[in-house]
């Protein structure tokens, strides 16, 4: 990674494709949302390793020694920035009264779930998922994570899928047709075939609940450029970040896009909106990505994110020294104290038969020894 | 005849395991000859003066118990020793209806209880469900999203947090886990992180990491309820004011963190306390 000046903010997303951003929404809607914040004060770096990040997920925010992870965060530090008069950064939202203010908080929440879903389903769904998204994730991963970091996050997506009917709980059969009669043959084809439409929800289900959804923000948006009138706020940055990752990609099953293009052509003309707002800003610079290494494999302790370690600077190394130097003090000192110890205090162990053990011994002798020369001599003494 | 049964050596085997037997289990009984809702088990309330009793710990429940008052039913009975294993689906509340003339028992799930709603009141046409227009019944659809999204799971933590360390041990990571994973979008992070060669373990999510998130909320909340009677400026209590008293009830009695965000705002404080006393006075003790 490049030294950062001390005001560069550093954002940490996924990398970028079919010009695009990022394969994100978030972190497109990060970059968005910067490139019309804080022009030219801020870099980026594309990040392969979600692990890096506070919260375990991109984007993420480096600025000195702050890191602030997830995107709502991050437009509450940048709008924090804008407050600092040096700082020259703009709050998008400044425009909007109170009551607006709040609209767009429960707005931003719709768009997070039921459009978050939408483009959830289009990457993780059995028709998208394994022929383009896996792909496209392991080309940008490194070895081994490209063989398995894929599947996580779709099974990451999957608890929330299922809970909105756009994905089938795994070992949910549909209902057989008891009035049909198939040959063995056939089931067993029958049970090929829907195992892997083990995921597949109804088309006609799945249709009226995505028109449903864009309905709603087709007459949110009434026919005005944004959707608090001609000035662009996050509401209109968060919605068109997922509506250009319906559109843009290269989708096998294209159903979202298509519905979005047929029906919808309003928010389609709003997401371009965006795109074209943002894109009048000159290019941010794309930092040089972190190398590879092989203690991504182990879990990175989660107080320990990626802006702390390159900014200690000579007072915090000297008291880490110091640190060091006391706790090795600590230990020496005790451990001469216990080896003193040792050297001083004798500790002796002597073993003293008790008097009915020898009394018992020396009988015992005496047994003995009249035995061996015969009764003549009598009973001598043992101790002789 | 000497059979094997009555061998000594035998009798003295069996003697090992003797057999007891214990009184029949008593079926509690409900006397409420009217609809009876079952619920979770509600707080224990040492005042006896209002019956802060009957309304229920779990937000799901306490919803529908804020339903049904809310849209003017009085003669409900709830009881909550039934455990939710005992309901449809596996999940509380359900609904008791008791057999009346040609009508039949009915045990109904939570989303039968709206329908048998409008059946008692005869309000089956109201196309914009009480909203005054139907852009407002399209934002009350946002500020659903924003109550089941950020609010819940910061009320879900907050009570995580409340309980003995014990039981957040035995509580599975996995369980925590998926019911974070469906409440939030997008899901978190597993504790364990993605990259790593451990398989995915736990949830990457505290309270503190959503804080920001919550206090926004709870303000857009009060913002939006100003000095109205009712959310959205509806002449009527809507879905959407049942469901805002069952989150901000539940807060209110959650942990310092997430009741004082509340309690900053009066309006949210007064309009829960006046809708309680509406929501009690309609359920009686099954």
């Amino acid at each position: 990674m490049s030294a950062a000046k001390p005001t560069t903010c550093t954002l940490h997303i996924w990398p970028s494709r079919w010009n695009l951003p990022s394969i994100d929404p978030t972190c497109v809607a990060a970059v968005f949302h910067l490139q019309l914040t804080i022009p030219g004060k801020f870099e980026v770096v594309e990040c392969t390793n979600p692990d890096v990040s506070p919260s375990g997920k991109l984007p993420f925010l480096t600025h000195g020694h702050a890191a602030v992870s997830s995107l709502p965060a991050i437009i509450s530090f940048v709008s924090s920035l804008a407050k600092t008069t040096t700082s020259g950064a703009r709050d998008l939202d400044a425009s909007l009264s109170a009551q607006q203010k709040a609209k767009k908080t429960a707005w931003y929440s719709h768009v997070e779930t039921n459009i978050g879903d939408l483009v959830a389903y289009s990457f993780y769904s059995d028709d998208n998922f394994w022929d383009f998204t896996s792909r496209t994730m392991a080309s940008m991963l490194p070895i081994p994570q490209c063989y398995y970091v894929p599947g996580r996050i779709r099974e990451m997506h999957r608890p929330r899928l299922e809970t909105a009917g756009l994905m089938k709980p795994p070992g949910s059969e549909p209902e057989k047709d008891p009035s049909a009669k198939r040959s063995n043959k056939e089931d067993d084809k029958d049970k090929y075939a829907r195992a892997f439409e083990q995921d597949r929800v109804s088309p006609l289900r799945l249709l009226r609940r995505t028109k449903a959804s864009f309905a709603l923000y087709a007459n949110l948006l009434n026919r005005q450029k944004f959707f608090f009138g001609d000035q662009l706020t996050t509401l209109d940055i968060y919605f068109a970040s997922h509506i250009l990752l319906l559109l843009d990609p290269p989708f096998p099953n294209t159903m979202m896009g298509s519905i979005l293009e047929e029906s919808y052509p309003t928010l389609v003309e709003h997401a371009r909106n965006v795109q074209a707002e943002v894109s009048q800003i000159p290019q941010y610079p794309i930092a040089p990505a972190q190398k590879y290494s092989l203690l991504s494999l182990i879990p990175r302790p989660l107080s320990n994110p990626v802006g702390k370690e390159s900014q200690l600077d000579k007072t915090d190394l000297r008291f880490r020294r110091m640190r060091l130097a006391w706790f090795a003090l600590a230990v020496g000192g005790v451990a001469c104290y216990i080896v003193q110890l040792m050297l001083t205090v004798n500790i002796r162990v002597e073993w003293k038969p008790q008097r009915g053990q020898e009394n018992g011994a020396d009988q015992d002798n005496e047994t003995v020894v009249a035995d061996e020369e015969g009764n003549d001599d009598g009973v001598q003494d043992g101790n002789e | 005849m000497d059979s094997f049964f009555d061998r000594t050596p035998f009798l003295k085997f069996l003697n090992k395991f003797p057999l007891y037997t214990y009184p029949a289990i008593t079926v509690p009984q409900c006397h409420s000859q009217g609809p009876t809702l079952w619920i979770a088990p509600p707080r224990a309330s040492d005042d006896q003066t209002t019956n802060s009793g009957i309304l229920s710990t779990d937000v799901e429940c306490l919803k529908w118990q804020a339903y049904i008052a809310l849209r003017g039913l009085t003669d409900i009975a709830v009881r909550w020793d039934i455990s939710p294993e005992g309901g449809i689906d596996g999940r509380l509340p359900c609904l008791h209806v008791p057999a009346i003339g040609d009508i039949s028992l009915e045990l109904l799930a939570p989303r039968a209880i709206s329908r048998w709603v409008d059946g008692r009141t005869g309000n089956w046409n109201d196309q914009l469900n009480g909203y005054r227009d139907s852009s407002l019944k399209d934002e009350s659809t946002a500020w659903v999203s924003l109550l089941e999204g950020v609010v819940h799971t910061a009320l879900t933590l907050s009570q995580e947090s409340s309980q003995p360390a014990f039981c957040q041990i035995l509580k599975t990571a996995v369980a925590r886990g998926r019911a974070l994973g469906v409440t939030l979008s997008p899901p978190p992070a597993p504790l364990t992180g993605l990259s790593s060669v451990l398989p995915p373990f736990g949830t990457n999510i505290t309270l503190s990491s959503i804080q920001g998130q919550y206090a926004e909320a709870i303000t857009s909340l009060s913002e939006r309820l100003g000095t109205d009677r009712w959310f959205l400026a509806s002449e009527n209590p809507t879905a959407l004011d049942a469901l805002a008293f069952a989150y901000l009830h539940g807060l209110l009695h959650s942990q310092d963190s997430t009741r004082i965000e509340v309690t900053r705002h009066v309006n949210l404080v007064a309009w829960e306390q006046r809708v309680r006393t509406q929501v009690e006075a309609a359920f009686t003790d099954a």
